[in-house]
């Protein structure tokens, strides 16, 4: 009984997670590599299809398309939202009055549920009568079509999911900012080194690891961009918004092609993969 | 060694306990004991919830009857995703009373749902309940009815009586030619910031599939008296009717009469737009939250010039079915009977305000008093004999898809021309229907 008790206890111990990972990671994933080599609508018996889905894949023009779109959106975003949290990060930083009820403020949009942003923006972007066209018009300036038009729709987008995220980023860099020692800026500035020097020579070199999450974290953040596309534009005008994600939603869940949802869901995971890979070699440096 | 060989216990017993639980929810996910009542899912707005239980309460009272459990279909993104789920999960209702009958074709290929042709009476009673002409488009390619089409939302304009008075029409159009005259009357600049202040009617440029039966499915089917988009197998998009229909709205986009705008609110009871299309439900809204001095008329459809006879629309129907998990099919057909009758149709009248599908609805004794009292539900029960449902394919959704990504290019932008995008449709919705005729393995997009 003893021996039966000592052989057994690290294996109930483990056995929650073992549940855990079974069930919600390891199944989930052997099963939709199964389903990438068949169709299967839910409702029917899977069928063998083989490669179909991966050649279907490529010479689907809305693949290329909605691939386009998150990249478009990954180029504009992840600059734009690493620049604003930097200088926030930096601004926070310093000696400012109220600095912990300027802190929350920017992390509000974080913990906010994304469809109620989304829903706020949709509003605020609207042609007629949205915040920001009344004041352009209060300028002088002429109405913009944040959001029915093919060239600004997903601009409009990434700057939407930046206001939402930047504050998680900013929360990051003020940690890396406050872990440089001041010693290094005082002997810099002995050196004869300028703000700019010792921004460009000190503080980027030595954020760089918490860069480079940032930068990963935007990426996969950016990659999986769905809940904006999907209540604000339906991925109009003429598909300039359909990412990846709501390409695969709509495969699986209005057309129920489960196969070629799952065969687009790789795709999309080894893309993250790549890129994520190709981050860490050219910005991750050891100093 | 006392504590040690208590702990190996308990560990042992938690184990064992674990392994009997887990067992426990993979047996009750395959539960086939026999129940002796019926469940049935209804629609979750209140109004029909009020109905159910109405009708259920009544059902129960006889002691005779099978008893009926009823609750609102459960909550989802939609309730063809909840059906969906319960159908692959076996834990479907008995009876469902929602269904939009473009998911018939993929629920029968699946063995889901009891075909209605399998009761002995069935022929009767649907013979007696609708027009001949109507129940035709509820027939499944292998002839037999796996619905009981219920209601239906027949789609027509909404007009604005005192915005047009002001633009000085006289006469609400009928027809596309018609319509567009008074266009430029209507769509004007009236605060002089260079922008119209009011529009003409408003589609929704949102490119979901379904979005795509209120303006281009709609106005085809009144543009071509009632015909659906498939003839026996072929797609039949490649007609004039097509062409005058994507025309008419690339006109009006391409000369802003039609908003390429996304609105905050709703324009219509705003006072900013001179034509709605909607169905019936529009009524109840508008009464609760029009402004009293909009004065709202109800027309049907505009089509192009030419066109006899009276005008067709899409009827957004929706359907009762009976799902193959349940034990007890007869007593099921006995419960639909029973809520479809006609006093029941008169209590989803009074309740809902939503139109029951049956013959003689305006003519029926029993339902003149309301009619009476409702005026503007009985121009859409006027119009329920002239509605028209959806062709009956598995592909039903990507067909939509392929139109509205076409109407989006060719009509909301002038992204492409209409004659292109008509090929591009005819083309891509024949490549589907070929393949479901031959059975097709391949799963191409």
């Amino acid at each position: 009984m003893k021996r039966l008790s000592t052989s057994a206890k690290p294996y109930l111990l483990i056995m929650p997670y073992g549940l855990h990972f079974l069930l919600i990671i390891a199944f989930p994933v052997v099963f939709s590599l199964i389903l990438t080599v068949h169709r299967w609508n839910l409702l029917s018996p899977m069928t063998w299809v083989g490669g179909t889905n991966f050649l279907n894949l490529v010479s689907d023009p809305l693949f290329w398309k909605s691939l386009w779109n998150t990249l478009r959106f990954l180029i504009i975003h992840i600059p734009l939202q690493v620049a604003i949290a930097l200088v926030l990060a930096e601004i926070l930083n310093q000696q400012l009055r109220a600095r912990g009820f300027f802190r929350a403020v920017f992390f509000l949009p974080v913990v906010i549920s994304g469809v109620v942003v989304t829903i706020l923006w949709k509003q605020f972007y609207a042609s007629e009568n949205g915040v920001f066209n009344e004041v352009l018009l209060v300028l002088g300036l002429g109405r913009v079509e944040w959001l029915t038009s093919p060239l600004i729709a997903m601009p409009a987008i990434a700057i939407m999911a930046t206001w939402k995220n930047v504050g998680l980023y900013v929360i990051l860099l003020l940690a890396g900012l406050q872990s440089i020692p001041k010693q290094v800026y005082e002997a810099a500035t002995i050196d004869g080194a300028n703000r700019v020097q010792q921004f460009l020579q000190i503080t980027v070199p030595m954020l760089n690891p918490v860069l480079l999450t940032v930068i990963i974290l935007s990426t996969i953040n950016g990659f999986s961009l769905f809940i904006e596309p999907y209540v604000m534009t339906g991925g109009g005008p003429l598909n300039s918004t359909l990412s990846m994600n709501l390409f695969i939603y709509r495969q699986a869940f209005s057309f129920y092609k489960m196969g070629y949802a799952a065969t687009l869901g790789f795709v999309l995971a080894a893309m993250v993969f790549i890129v994520v890979a190709v981050q860490r070699k050219f910005i991750e440096k050891e100093f | 060694m006392e504590a040690g060989h208590y702990h190996s216990r308990i560990m042992s017993t938690i184990f064992r306990m674990s392994l009997v639980a887990f067992s426990l929810v993979l047996a009750g996910c395959q539960s086939t004991s026999r129940v002796d009542y019926l469940t049935y899912w209804c629609a979750t707005n209140t109004f029909e919830i009020e109905f159910a239980r109405q009708v259920v309460a009544e059902w129960n009272q006889d002691t005779t009857h099978i008893p009926v459990h009823f609750q609102p279909v459960p909550s989802g993104q939609s309730s063809e995703e909840v059906i969906l789920a319960a159908i692959v999960g076996k834990t479907t209702p008995d009876i469902y009373s929602n269904i939009w009958p473009g998911v018939i074709e993929q629920y029968r290929e699946a063995g889901a749902i009891l075909s209605f042709s399998q009761f002995r009476d069935h022929d009767s009673v649907f013979t007696a309940r609708f027009p001949a002409e109507l129940i035709k488009g509820f027939r499944s390619p292998d002839s037999q009815f796996y619905q009981f089409p219920w209601k239906g939302n027949p789609l027509m304009m909404f007009y604005n009586k005192g915005l047009l008075e002001e633009a000085g029409v006289k006469e609400i159009p009928t027809t596309f030619e018609e319509f567009m005259v008074i266009a430029p009357q209507v769509v004007v600049d009236l605060d002089g910031d260079g922008h119209p202040d009011r529009w003409l009617m408003d589609p929704n440029i949102i490119p979901e599939w379904w979005q795509r039966f209120f303006d281009f499915y709609a106005f085809s089917i009144a543009s071509t008296q009632g015909k659906t988009l498939i003839t026996e197998g072929k797609a039949n998009l490649d007609r004039p009717e097509s062409y005058q229909v994507m025309d008419f709205f690339r006109w009006n986009y391409s000369h802003g009469y039609f908003p390429r705008s996304i609105f905050q609110e709703d324009i219509f009871l705003k006072g900013q737009l001179a034509f709605h299309v909607t169905g019936p439900w529009m009524v109840s809204y508008a009464e609760r939250y029009k402004p009293p001095d909009l004065e709202y008329g109800i027309a049907p459809l505009v089509r192009p010039e030419g066109i006899e006879g009276p005008v067709y629309t899409y009827g957004d129907p929706k359907s009762i079915v009976i799902f193959s998990t349940t034990q007890h099919p007869r007593e099921a057909w006995e419960f639909v009977k029973f809520m479809t009758n006609r006093l029941n149709d008169l209590r989803l009248l009074d309740i809902t305000g939503q139109l029951p599908l049956r013959k003689n609805l305006t003519l029926d004794t029993l339902y003149r008093d309301y009619f009476a009292e409702n005026p503007a539900s009985r121009l859409y029960a006027e119009q329920i004999p002239y509605i028209v449902g959806t062709d009956h394919t598995i592909y039903l959704q990507e067909i939509f898809d392929i139109i509205s990504q076409e109407f989006d290019a060719a009509c909301i932008y002038q992204a492409k021309t209409v004659d292109a995008a008509i090929m591009s449709m005819q083309e891509r919705v024949q490549h589907l229907l070929d393949r479901e005729a031959y059975g097709k393995t391949t799963d191409r997009p």
